[in-house]
């Protein structure tokens, strides 16, 4: 094979490539996730009282944000879930395999951005809705309907293209 | 403050690599002297290596102010671990390769004599290019010394458990030494582009065989840690990963044929340069694979798009710019050089286009799954072993076929027909071999076509032996390469015993009850809990009874809990016998109290190690020999 063919052969082969490398990072399918309904439960809160699917108020668009206090990027999450909070968005936290007394120090020390807090310290109720670790956050909608999922820290990017564009 | 000094060092090794860079361009363009870069090189990895210690140093001094440190240690680990913990992320393993890279940038300087100062500073321009686009990468968009601040967490997180373990602590350090060793070669093949022609071809050919056995190396060390620490008893899982360590290791074994071709004959000089350049941006492709998050793998490193993006337009960059200077290069050889269908040159040429064509179908399963979700949108698909089993074997058996007869072949346009009746008898020796071992037994057709590769490569070998026991020093100046072809030989039989006589059984079993396999009465005797620094474990007891030697031995796999990254792993024990491993594994415990546990028996499969050591001893005594004979 001359030069010149091994080039055009070559230089179009990896031109391939890095276009559909490029197209499957710019345009990251957005996988919606199968939208499901949101299981009824029966849980304790973090401050010992009993809570249950009725605290999901139909009607209104709420947020599960799963945390923990050995959670390292749940640290770094905080501050922009006070945000949230601040605006006036309503935060359910679930405390996801942890201790219950870390817990609540944790929120005195740092200030608590939950409405209400489920305490899950074996992660059976996280099992039920599908959580694979922490920092992990669920948009639930006006049907009490699970519509988005966020593995990771949610930052100002990633709420306004993966949350507040599902939020009519 | 030891943060910041690290930081420091690290954006001024960044900014020395640009310098050179800049100041060999421009020597090039405008044909001026410059000094001697050699000094700066000297400096460059100064730089680096103080950077390194200072990260180092935080990790000993749990240090959780930085981010780095806290997400990847904390204080119960042992000391052995906060060190290497280092690589344990991807920031620290863009520091680590960035460290070899620069240490083989400075053996480069110390071995390799040229003739003019000025050819070699062009190298360093090339060199420096690479490592200036991975420190920058390193510094803008995943810096280790980043502070958490201002409250600093009190514990950190965990090590990933899985990655507290012997083989993971060297298995990153020996990938990057073979990775980043392959930028020599390609800093010489762009060299040979702008007119560098001192020995390039020998020279590539010598530092891609040294950093091709460190490959070797790296990529066995992964194997065994998977098959030991994964619990699933397998040596190779086809993970997107693994795979896309194995895509330069073929190119750059391509690579080493090629070079060797054009080292003796002055042919293939565009194929030699052309593969040096693609060994280099195949690493790359892999690691952005690896660490942007398209593919999900057992490996995870932390998933983040845009940092894809940078890694993406960095390697698009650096092909352009390599395919650029490889294009307007006069590599027209002066004299036309002639083979025969029957010659070394054929052979290794037919071997090189295959050994690509494996690197590339190997590539095309890995990305299949996005290429699908591209065109279909949506519905993740996994290539599993069945399309990697199905295409690969068939193509690394016509590999094992023109590698075993090749080495019997000569040179040239020789008209030497003595060399078929070679050819011949090799033939005979595997259609022997076939009918005796058919008539015994007959597997699947898997191990069947791994028993005739072995069979195929090592009856060359020793016809290639007896072919030369009158001329000693022709099998000792190639005893590297003949050590190589047996190391794979070694390791291909491996594979095809342990795919055809592997057994296992799946029990579940509590306290006194026992089960059979084979040979062997595996009985579940004690469990207990052990609580170690960091972690604390199942621990279930089995005894191990072999029927024919009456000898019994316990096996302890274990179930480790660890509260700090709230992980759970199985660690499997093997009995290991020079003839077979047992292996069990645990999965669950019951409510009963009774336990899931996996038994398994994988005849020979230290085979597929040892056939890996053996490639890299080969590869070593191959670049040794060279450099005593030089």
């Amino acid at each position: 094979m001359n030069k010149f063919r091994l080039f055009i052969f070559s230089t179009i082969s990896i031109g391939i490539l890095f276009s559909i490398f490029t197209l499957t990072l710019l345009n990251p399918n957005e996988k919606l996730i199968e939208v499901s309904s949101f299981p009824s439960f029966k849980m304790k809160e973090l401050t010992g009282d009993i809570i249950n699917q009725d605290a999901f108020i139909e009607g209104e668009y709420k947020l599960i944000n799963v945390w923990a206090t050995w959670c390292v990027n749940c640290k770094l999450e905080h501050g922009f879930l006070m945000n949230l909070k601040n605006k006036g968005i309503k935060i359910f936290g679930l405390n996801y395999k942890d201790d219950k007394e870390k817990a609540i120090r944790w929120l005195d020390q740092f200030g608590n951005p939950y409405w209400k807090t489920i305490y899950d310290p074996r992660g059976n109720f996280g099992l039920e809705i599908g959580v694979s670790g922490a920092p992990e956050t669920y948009l639930i909608d006006k049907e009490n309907k699970i519509i988005q999922k966020h593995i990771g820290i949610v930052n100002e990017n990633i709420w306004t293209n993966k949350f507040i564009k599902l939020i009519k | 403050m030891i943060p910041e000094i690290g930081n420091f060092f690290l954006i001024a090794s960044f900014s020395v690599a640009t310098f050179i860079f800049c100041l060999a361009t421009f020597s090039y363009y405008f044909e001026r002297e410059i000094l001697d870069l050699s000094t700066l090189i000297y400096f460059k990895f100064g730089f680096v290596f103080l950077s390194f210690l200072a990260l180092e140093v935080s990790f000993l001094f749990d240090d959780f102010s930085v981010l780095y440190v806290a997400s990847n240690s904390n204080p119960f680990l042992p000391n052995y671990y906060k060190i290497s913990a280092l690589w344990g992320g991807h920031e620290g393993s863009m520091l680590l390769f960035i460290l070899i890279l620069s240490l083989w940038i400075i053996l480069f300087a110390l071995f390799s004599k040229y003739q003019s100062a000025r050819d070699k500073n062009y190298l360093y321009g090339f060199t420096s290019l690479i490592f200036m686009s991975f420190s920058g990468f390193t510094i803008f968009t995943s810096n280790p010394f980043e502070r958490l601040l201002p409250v600093p967490p009190l514990n950190g997180t965990d090590l990933n458990p899985l990655l507290q373990d012997f083989a993971f602590t060297i298995h990153p350090p020996m990938l990057y030494l073979g990775y980043a060793g392959l930028v020599i070669p390609f800093a010489i093949a762009l060299g040979r582009c702008i007119g560098v022609k001192d020995a390039w071809s020998s020279r590539i050919k010598k530092w891609t065989t040294l950093s091709w056995s460190f490959l070797t190396l790296g990529i066995a060390l992964g194997s065994w840690w998977a098959y030991y620490e994964l619990g699933w008893g397998g040596w190779w899982f086809w993970d997107p990963v693994e795979n896309s360590s194995l895509v330069p290791w073929l190119i750059a074994t391509a690579l080493i044929h090629s070079a060797i071709v054009t080292d003796k004959r002055n042919i293939f000089v565009n194929w030699t340069i052309l593969l040096a350049v693609l060994a280099v941006i195949g690493s790359f492709i892999g690691m952005f694979l690896v660490r942007s998050g398209i593919l999900t793998s057992v490996h995870t490193f932390a998933l983040d798009p845009e940092r894809g993006l940078i890694l993406l337009i960095i390697t698009l960059l650096i092909s352009i710019y390599s395919f650029y200077l490889f294009f307007r290069a006069d590599t027209v050889p002066k004299e036309t050089t002639d083979y025969t269908f029957y010659s070394k040159e054929f052979f290794l040429l037919i071997n090189n286009a295959l050994l690509l064509i494996l690197a590339a179908v190997i590539l095309f399963g890995t990305i299949y799954p996005i290429i699908y979700d591209i065109f279909t949108g949506g519905k993740s698909i996994t290539v599993g072993a069945p399309y990697f089993n199905l295409t690969s074997v068939p193509i690394a058996f016509f590999i094992a076929f023109f590698q075993g007869y090749g080495i019997l072949t000569s040179w040239g346009n020789s008209k030497k027909q003595k060399n078929y009746y070679l050819l011949l008898l090799g033939i005979v020796f595997l259609l022997t071999f076939l009918f005796t071992y058919t008539l015994f037994s007959y597997p699947d057709i898997f191990s069947f076509a791994s028993y005739l590769m072995f069979a195929a490569i090592i009856s060359g070998l020793v016809i290639y032996i007896f072919k030369n026991l009158n001329n000693k020093n022709l099998v000792v100046n190639n005893l590297g390469m003949v050590t190589a072809h047996f190391g794979i030989a070694i390791m291909i039989l491996g594979i095809g015993v342990v795919s055809s006589f592997s057994q296992n059984k799946e029990v579940i079993i509590g306290k006194g009850e026992f089960t059979n396999l084979s040979n062997y009465k595996v009985k579940l005797i004690e469990e207990g809990k052990e609580e170690f620094s960091n972690y604390f474990s199942e621990v279930v007891q089995f005894e191990v009874e072999n029927n024919v030697t009456q000898k019994k031995i316990l096996l302890k796999p274990e179930k480790s809990f660890y509260p700090a990254s709230n992980n759970v792993m199985t660690e499997s024990d093997i009995y290991i016998r020079p003839k077979e491993d047992l292996y069990i594994s645990l999965s669950e415990k019951l409510e009963s109290g009774k336990w899931i546990a996996k038994i398994q028996i994988k005849p020979f499969v230290r085979l597929i190690w040892i056939g890996a050591l053996i490639m890299m001893i080969g590869g070593f005594l191959a670049v040794f020999r060279r450099i005593k004979y030089e």
